[in-house]
């Protein structure tokens, strides 16, 4: 295998249980030294995806390669993953370094050499000292310190993790993800994270797939994901999105896509595939709109809306207005300056944007 | 706080009293320097004792009756294991009818019991009566206790632990004697002293599948004929209760330890 080509591929994976279906035909590849996000809602299949990749699930149908490998009918025990649970399934009756040494007693090393290997990983998870601890005079973060070092200590091609911070405090959450990252850039292993936080994937990841209901939605980068939803359900699970319906009026050789709606004409970057008279939506972000006192004198990207609630947050704003036509409820997210924050609860406003900053996305 | 009522203390009292008291009769007697199990008492001695040991039939009885548990335990445990970790770890199809109709020995009468595998043994299989024949009625009646004690320990923990075991390169043996087994160790002492206690202490299959040899109780029951033998077994009852509280005592030491040290997989 040459080192560019990728460490797992998917093609057609389906996986059933009895008549439901929860993966439907999954195809993509991850890349070597990725850190890859599987992030959706639960129950839309990531974690079952995963447990595929690491061999505690078999697919229904389809094929799975990991380092040009085919995985079919290789056992979890004998695939370069190693995985790191939800629950950390730390061993109970084991202390941290039994814990941690678990996996490598299946590899062919001298006791000295796992001995160092256990070493090198308490140190590199910063739990050094704590190797004769029993697993139940952990802490939580402790706990999942302990499940990435014993997974890491089998050098895996790939570490799976499923939901590793779930069950951490906010503060202790947040601590952890800045070291998941550093620590993958430390080690170069593929990672594979399943989430259902979108800041948490956003965060973390090179590439993040967003799934729902068993099927993909979109492959992309943080930043992709974010400003290039291809549809709705993307646009509204990664940030807050305000969403215009209408029926498309004009289709622009540049790409440029305008709609008509009740709240007005809309007008935004699309993906191929619209035509005249579909149903669509125009979709602008809460920071992406401002506030104006005046009807501006375009007539397009011009909304009419009454103020309803200010919060002042510090370095930013939060308004909620309502739609003069439709009575539906608009996010405006100003900056930290005064000067653009509407005065009085009621006030009659106008929220306009640039064509560019709005999406049409199909309704 | 209320203030308790005196009068419970009186009940509670009585009811221990009703509870313990036939059976603390018997160490009682046992060292009672007299032929018969009245008052007044008469003495203090251990003649008993000693005369216990030299009885060598009833010393013989208790061999087999020790053999048999042993092996019964053993057995019924080995039996249960691959049977209740099927059923907790598999999703089986009619898992649920499975497991009534092997816990149903629980509900059977034991005589009808014996009866029916009196015919079998005697009947359709055409095996002479023994102590081997007496062992395998026993692991029957054993199986179902030892399973609900094994399936109630290993349902307890989190099978992301013998996952976690699979993914860090064990088979699936390995998985079981690395991660399993010790982690239902409390369930397989429970389950080993369950079955020693019900095979030792069991009467009417013994009695109607034992050939030329006698169990424990069986030949307790024969000597009950006798008066002057009475003291005797008085003092073979009073070891026997006293080696039982051992046990009951152990078994629930090491079970409270499982509990502490387990809670295996919680957060």
């Amino acid at each position: 295998m040459t080192e560019t080509a990728p460490i797992i591929a998917m093609s057609g994976l389906v996986k059933r249980f009895g008549t439901l279906t929860v993966l439907h035909g999954i195809n993509f590849d991850i890349e070597r030294g990725e850190f890859f996000s599987l992030l959706g809602p639960s129950g839309c299949g990531k974690t079952t995806l995963l447990r595929i990749l690491a061999g505690i699930e078999q697919p229904s149908e389809g094929s799975l390669l990991i380092d040009g490998q085919s995985m079919s009918g290789v056992a979890a025990n004998r695939r370069p993953t190693n995985m790191v649970f939800q629950s950390y399934a730390i061993f109970p009756h084991l202390n941290v370094e039994e814990n941690i040494g678990y996996g490598l007693r299946n590899i062919a090393i001298s006791k000295s050499e796992a001995a160092e290997r256990v070493a090198e990983a308490l140190a590199l998870v910063k739990l050094e000292g704590l190797g004769k601890r029993n697993a139940h005079q952990l802490s939580g973060g402790q706990r999942q310190r302990v499940a990435l070092a014993r997974a890491l200590v089998c050098r895996p091609k790939v570490l799976l993790l499923d939901e590793p911070l779930s069950a951490l405090d906010k503060k202790l959450r947040e601590e952890m993800q800045l070291e998941l990252r550093a620590l993958q850039r430390t080690v170069g292993i593929t990672f594979v994270f399943v989430t259902h936080d979108q800041e948490e994937a956003l965060t973390l990841s090179d590439r993040i797939a967003v799934m729902d209901k068993g099927h993909v939605l979109q492959i992309d980068s943080p930043r992709g994901l974010y400003e290039r939803p291809v549809n709705r359900t993307v646009a509204e699970f990664i940030g807050s999105m305000n969403l215009f319906a209408g029926q498309v009026t004009r289709v622009g050789a540049d790409g440029v896509v305008e709609i008509e709606g009740p709240e007005g004409r809309f007008r935004g970057v699309a993906r191929p595939g619209l035509s005249s008279g579909d149903a669509a939506v125009a979709a602008i972000r809460p920071e992406r709109i401002r506030i104006m006192r005046a009807a501006p004198d375009a007539g397009v990207n011009a909304v009419s809306a009454r103020l309803q609630a200010s919060s002042y947050l510090g370095d930013r704003s939060l308004h909620v207005l309502q739609g003069a036509a439709t009575g539906q409820q608009i996010t405006v997210q100003s900056g930290p300056a005064v000067d653009d924050t509407p005065a009085g609860g009621g006030s009659e406003l106008w929220l306009g944007w640039d064509a560019e900053a709005g999406l049409i996305l199909p309704g | 706080m209320f203030r308790r009522p005196d009068f419970l203390w009186v009940y509670a009292v009585i009811f221990i009293a009703f509870l313990y008291g036939p059976v603390l009769l018997m160490p009682i007697f046992s060292v009672n320097d007299g032929n018969f199990a009245t008052f007044p008492l008469k003495g203090f001695t251990l003649r008993h004792y000693s005369s216990m040991a030299a009885n060598t039939s009833m010393m013989l009885a208790l061999q087999n009756s020790l053999k048999i548990a042993i092996l019964v335990a053993v057995l019924s445990t080995t039996l249960a294991i691959p049977a209740a970790l099927a059923i907790t770890r598999f999703r089986l199809p009619g898992a649920g009818p499975i497991v009534s109709f092997m816990m149903l020995p629980l509900v059977i009468p034991s005589i009808v019991m014996g009866v029916a595998l009196l015919v079998i043994i005697l009947k359709f299989l055409g095996i002479q009566l023994s102590l081997w024949t007496v062992a395998s009625g026993h692991i029957l009646i054993c199986l179902p206790y030892c399973m609900s004690v094994l399936m109630s320990r290993l349902e307890g923990f989190d099978p992301s632990l013998e996952e976690a075991s699979r993914d860090l390169g064990c088979n699936a043996w390995q998985t079981f004697v690395r991660v399993t087994l010790p982690l239902a160790m409390p369930g397989v002492i429970s389950s080993l002293l369950m079955g020693f206690i019900i095979s030792f202490d069991e009467f009417v299959i013994a009695f109607f599948l034992t050939g030329t040899e006698n169990t424990l109780p069986v030949y307790l029951y024969s000597q009950l004929r006798f008066p002057n033998k009475l003291p005797g077994t008085l003092a073979l009852g009073s070891l026997i209760l006293l080696v039982s509280a051992v046990f009951v005592v152990l078994a629930e030491i090491i079970r409270k330890r499982g509990v502490q040290s387990g809670n295996p997989g919680d957060l």
